[in-house]
């Protein structure tokens, strides 16, 4: 089993894979990761920048998300075990200095995450944007690919088959 | 174990100094405790195992309180001396609070030569230690130099409703869990009150005008805006929203769209 996290923080898209349940695999891990923090065995950490994302409508149609739906992702950020770091200017002057130290970083919105899992105290970031954020450890914080070291299924799990999801 | 000494020729050190520094160590293993914890308080007691004089020592031991998992005062102890040894390489420790700060910045200012001359915390399991002398108060001294401020937030438990010196809250902040006072604006003063009021115990979403130290660290806040966080049991749970919005990126994988976001 992989190492277990204490304190994961989250990309965007560990989100979006949650909400849209697409592609089922990876969706799959990604709603595991957030059971675990709703069962207790750890909080989960993501920026502030991840809120302004996740439900960002770029005016495509075919983007579509219905009011109740709308209004239940809202609230569900709002849950205890999620604990948003703003982007303030501790995190922007650290964003830059990371550039330097890690040149490898070439984005500074992708590094905002990583600086966010820093300065959280986190010990891993979990993102699949391994393009802008490529997997290794930063200042203490390893990136990883989703992934979900605890034990299984977890009561959800059993539901969900059952639903047929 | 923990030891906590206070270096010095043996007959030399004030014992009011020797109290100040021992009052101040332990403020700080507690605020590591409840910080370590994700708690508002601490879940270790700590008892007298041993005094010794010579230098000044004090050696305890940890009784852990109800819930305290296995394993949690060897992680305490390491963390407490892993912050005074980030102390003395110059930086501020992040798991003690302000107030702690200062009054381990008292006790040293009353260190010199020919009394105490520094203090020193050590795991006795590990054997490591970490030693600060007066030096550090240059460190600590940047507790009183201009910050910065900013618009912002802070999401915590509103834990008390003051009326001294102005109006104020004070939030324990989520992930800290250092208290973060907010002092009201004057206009809309009662409404905030009220709103306060109903709030008094919950996690809230405090907004305004934040103040930070020069550490990086919110000291306090002018407040602008308070809001409910969450009423747990009322709120969506993961199972909800799983697979919720499958069109939530118009058909393309999450990392694609996340892309498109950022970078067009």
């Amino acid at each position: 089993m992989a190492n277990p996290y204490q304190r994961p923080c989250v990309d965007t898209n560990v989100f979006t894979y949650l909400l849209t349940g697409q592609p089922p695999d990876r969706a799959e891990t990604c709603r595991l990761v957030f059971e675990g923090a709703e069962q207790g065995l750890y909080p989960i950490v993501a920026s502030t920048l991840v809120a302004a994302e996740v439900l960002y409508w770029t005016g495509e149609d075919k983007q579509s998300v219905t009011d109740e739906g709308l209004a239940k992702i809202e609230a569900f950020t709002r849950r205890s075990f999620i604990t948003w770091i703003s982007v303030d200017l501790v995190v922007a002057e650290k964003t830059r200095a990371l550039s330097r130290q890690f040149p490898v970083l070439k984005r500074p919105h992708d590094t905002v995450h990583l600086v966010t899992a820093i300065l959280a105290g986190c010990d891993v970031l979990l993102t699949n944007n391994t393009k802008h954020l490529p997997e290794g450890v930063y200042d203490g914080v390893t990136v990883r690919r989703p992934y979900f070291p605890f034990d299984q299924p977890l009561p959800f799990a059993e539901k969900a088959t059952a639903q047929g999801r | 174990m923990l030891r906590l000494m206070v270096d010095g020729p043996e007959g030399a050190i004030p014992f009011s100094v020797f109290l100040d520094t021992m009052q101040a160590l332990l403020q700080a293993v507690q605020d590591t405790d409840r910080i370590a914890g994700h708690s508002s308080q601490a879940s270790l007691d700590w008892t007298i195992v041993g005094l010794r004089v010579g230098s000044a020592t004090a050696e305890l031991a940890d009784v852990a309180r109800d819930g305290a998992p296995p394993g949690f005062a060897d992680l305490v102890t390491r963390r407490v001396v892993a912050q005074l040894a980030d102390l003395r390489a110059g930086f501020l420790p992040q798991d003690f609070s302000e107030a702690t700060l200062k009054n381990l910045r008292n006790a040293l200012r009353r260190f010199d030569a020919q009394g105490a001359r520094g203090l020193r915390v050590a795991d006795t399991t590990s054997g490591a230690s970490a030693e600060v002398s007066r030096e550090a108060m240059v460190v600590l001294d940047r507790l009183d130099t201009a910050g910065f401020v900013s618009t912002g937030s802070v999401i915590g438990n509103l834990d008390t409703i003051g009326l001294h010196r102005g109006y104020f809250v004070t939030v324990y902040e989520d992930l800290s869990k250092h208290a973060v006072r907010c002092d009201f604006q004057t206009r809309g003063r009662d409404r905030l009150l009220e709103r306060a009021k109903q709030l008094l115990g919950t996690r809230v979403l405090a907004a305004g005008e934040l103040s930070y130290g020069s550490h990086g660290r919110v000291q306090r806040m002018t407040l602008h805006q308070l809001e409910p966080m969450a009423d747990e049991a009322s709120q969506p749970r993961v199972a909800d929203v799983f697979g919720i919005a499958p069109n939530l990126t118009g058909g393309a994988d999450p990392v694609d769209h996340q892309n498109r976001l950022r970078y067009g």
